[in-house]
């Protein structure tokens, strides 16, 4: 049976241009936001696909199947943060699902981190997603329905000691998440997460490289022994955007192959 | 249906006119609309008299208008009693509409009195309290109906909802009532002429929290006409495009509200959107309606109601105009008039005769006025939408 749970409804997905690494021939390259925006399309959504790169974004619209219409947009910008929702409303004239999802990453201790990453991280990945929420909540709560979904981060609880503005805003992020769900759950809003390990997406390509030996490295870190897919990602993201998560609120929930489930035992000698 | 023409318009100045008799104020807004018109009483066809609260004021409960316009020289012409609280005027002027669109009559006069202050206040804040569902009244605080109009409870609870939901603050809400009392200052039809700063705004007594007196409209006496026609008059004509009421949703719903049916309706009527609006007068009973308004009618997205207020948005040089007339708290309010001045304004604006308060080269103007409360919703509500067709 094909899911038809978004039917009338109009989602907006951040970073819904997101790449990843080529497929096999006639596939378009997935990340998280584009497998999303295409999972929402197939259930039945009018999705506004935001991209700080419009060609991506197109790229999504033209490989979705269903209504769909791409916004050029950067996060880290005040000014197109207000914009989104006003051209959703605009074309659709209402915004039911907000999917959170574009992130900056970098990677630099506390010793290393300089303020101009720590501002340009907390611009993307926690003021860019508070400020399309402030916009979409008001006629989401006139309405008394809406479902936003933070795409967030292990690194957002738990610590590599890899970078420390991503640990923060990410956690920041989901801080974000659970204020809307307290606040606004009275209103018929719901606001949870998914908070991802690693997904092999050209976010996590680029930071922690395509080799051979890079993809087994990660491959091997978590019980599945694999890395998980966008497409995966986006089964989750769905579940929590649709009325199946009608009493799923202020949620984490984790898509990380079971990474996080783990704790290190000592082997007997 | 036939195309109506707005062939004049006339008012007296809103105030507290404890010496001045209804019968004084009806002669004032039909010598001024008549005026206005080159008309004589004899060209009206109809009339549509709205008056709310003379029944508790003054006692005069029964024909109303007849006995208003008996001393006018008005003959066997029918005159229609209207009453719909604070939208009666709007009410009156849909009627007018109505008459000549159907081709009942050629020319029909709308015309809105009220008298509604009394040297006793609380008849004036009792009588208020019949725009309510008098069997259930709706939850209000201690005072309400005796020291203040129980209206005030609900124009509170919309002032936190929208601090709550949509981003404004109290202050965006002086602000809205400081630009009124601007162009109330520049409007010599209005009841509040001496302006108010912020400051005083904010300071002047709190009737329930967070509104302040200020913020809310007064209690207005006055009159305003306005003939609609399907004759041209000479010079630049303002025809209503669109006009229609509505009531507020069944019991349980809560879209759409009266306002946002009837906006949706008299815009498709006129064949325009909201994009195409250039100037409105809306229902500020206090500033929380006026925000409201805003997004009922459909002009004003949810969630841009503090940028509007603060940016100067709906300001004199804004990208629309909203209230350049001053509106309920400033130009006043009196109940059975104030929809037939917020045409009166608009067709000011249309014709480019409102000197200081003049928006630049408006062609389409939206009118909305509500009435009444049923169950936490104003009960009914209608619009207008004016516009000149002819080029500036």
């Amino acid at each position: 049976m094909t899911l038809r749970r978004f039917e009338g409804k109009v989602a907006v997905v951040l970073g819904g241009g997101a790449d990843g690494p080529s497929r096999e021939r006639g596939k378009i390259p997935m990340g998280n936001g584009r497998a999303i925006a295409m999972r929402l399309a197939s259930e039945g959504a009018r999705v506004v696909v935001v991209d700080r790169r419009l060609d991506l974004a197109k790229l999504t619209v033209d490989n979705l199947q269903g209504e769909a219409h791409a916004v050029e947009a950067d996060l880290a910008n005040i000014e197109d943060c207000t914009r989104i929702v006003e051209s959703s409303l605009d074309k659709y004239g209402r915004v039911d699902v907000v999917i959170a999802n574009a992130a900056v990453s970098s990677s630099m201790s506390a010793v290393q981190q300089t303020v101009e990453d720590w501002e340009f991280s907390n611009d993307v990945n926690v003021r860019g997603h508070w400020l399309v929420a402030q916009k979409a909540l008001p006629q989401m709560i006139e309405r008394g329905a809406g479902s936003f979904v933070f795409v967030g981060s292990t690194a957002g609880q738990l610590s590599s000691g890899r970078s420390l503005a991503y640990e923060a805003t990410k956690a920041a992020q989901l801080a974000v998440m659970r204020h809307i769900a307290v606040r606004f759950g009275s209103k018929g809003i719901r606001s949870n997460a998914v908070v991802l390990g690693v997904i092999d997406s050209a976010l996590v390509r680029r930071e922690f490289g395509d080799s051979e030996e890079a993809l087994a490295a990660r491959s091997e870190i978590g019980p599945m022994r694999r890395q998980g897919r966008p497409e995966e990602v986006a089964g989750a993201a769905a579940f929590l955007a649709s009325d199946d998560a009608s009493y799923v609120n202020g949620h984490s929930l984790i898509v990380d192959g079971g990474v996080s489930a783990q704790w290190p035992s000592p082997r007997k000698g | 249906m036939e195309q109506v023409y707005i062939a004049g318009t006339g008012m007296t100045r809103f105030g507290r006119h404890l010496d001045i008799s209804m019968k004084e104020m009806s002669r004032g807004a039909v010598e001024a609309v008549l005026a206005d018109a080159s008309m004589s009483v004899d060209e009206i066809g109809a009339v549509f008299f709205s008056n709310s609260l003379a029944g508790l004021i003054t006692g005069q409960e029964c024909i109303r208008g007849e006995v208003m316009l008996y001393p006018l020289g008005f003959g066997t012409v029918p005159i229609y009693n209207v009453e719909n609280a604070c939208a009666s005027g709007g009410n009156a002027v849909h009627l007018a509409w109505l008459a000549v669109a159907s081709g009942m009559c050629e020319t029909a006069l709308a015309l809105g009195v009220e008298k509604a202050n009394h040297v006793d206040k609380t008849r004036t804040f009792s009588a208020y309290r019949s725009g309510t569902d008098i069997d259930a009244m709706f939850a209000v605080g201690e005072g309400a109906g005796t020291d203040r109009t129980p209206l005030v409870d609900r124009q509170a609870a919309l002032a936190k909802m929208l601090i709550d939901e949509r981003g404004m603050t109290v202050e965006a809400l002086a602000k809205i009532a400081e630009k009124a009392y601007a162009y109330g200052a520049l409007n010599p039809m209005a009841h509040r002429q001496e302006g108010h700063s912020i400051e005083a705004i904010l300071g002047s007594r709190l009737v329930v929290d967070p509104i302040t007196t200020l913020m809310s409209s007064p209690v207005s006496d006055g009159s305003a006409a306005v003939i609609v026609s399907r004759r041209k008059r000479s010079g630049t004509n303002v025809r209503i495009a669109g006009s229609s009421m509505a009531s507020r949703p069944k019991k349980g719903q809560s879209h759409p509200t009266s306002a946002e049916a009837a906006s949706q309706k008299s815009l498709a009527m006129a064949g325009v959107s909201v994009a195409d609006v250039n100037v409105a007068e809306v229902h500020d009973a206090s500033v929380a309606y006026e925000v409201i308004a805003w997004r009922e009618t459909g002009l004003c997205q949810p969630g841009n109601e503090y940028d509007w207020a603060m940016s100067g948005h709906t300001a004199l040089g804004g990208k629309l105009p909203i209230n350049p007339s001053g509106g309920l708290v400033s130009r006043g309010h009196a109940l059975g008039a104030s929809g037939v001045a917020q045409i009166h304004e608009l067709v000011s604006q249309l014709r480019g005769i409102s000197g200081a308060r003049q928006v630049h080269q408006p062609r389409v103007a939206l009118a909305q006025i509500g009435g009444g409360v049923i169950d936490w919703q104003t009960s009914v509500s209608s619009v207008h939408v004016l516009v000149r067709d002819e080029a500036w």
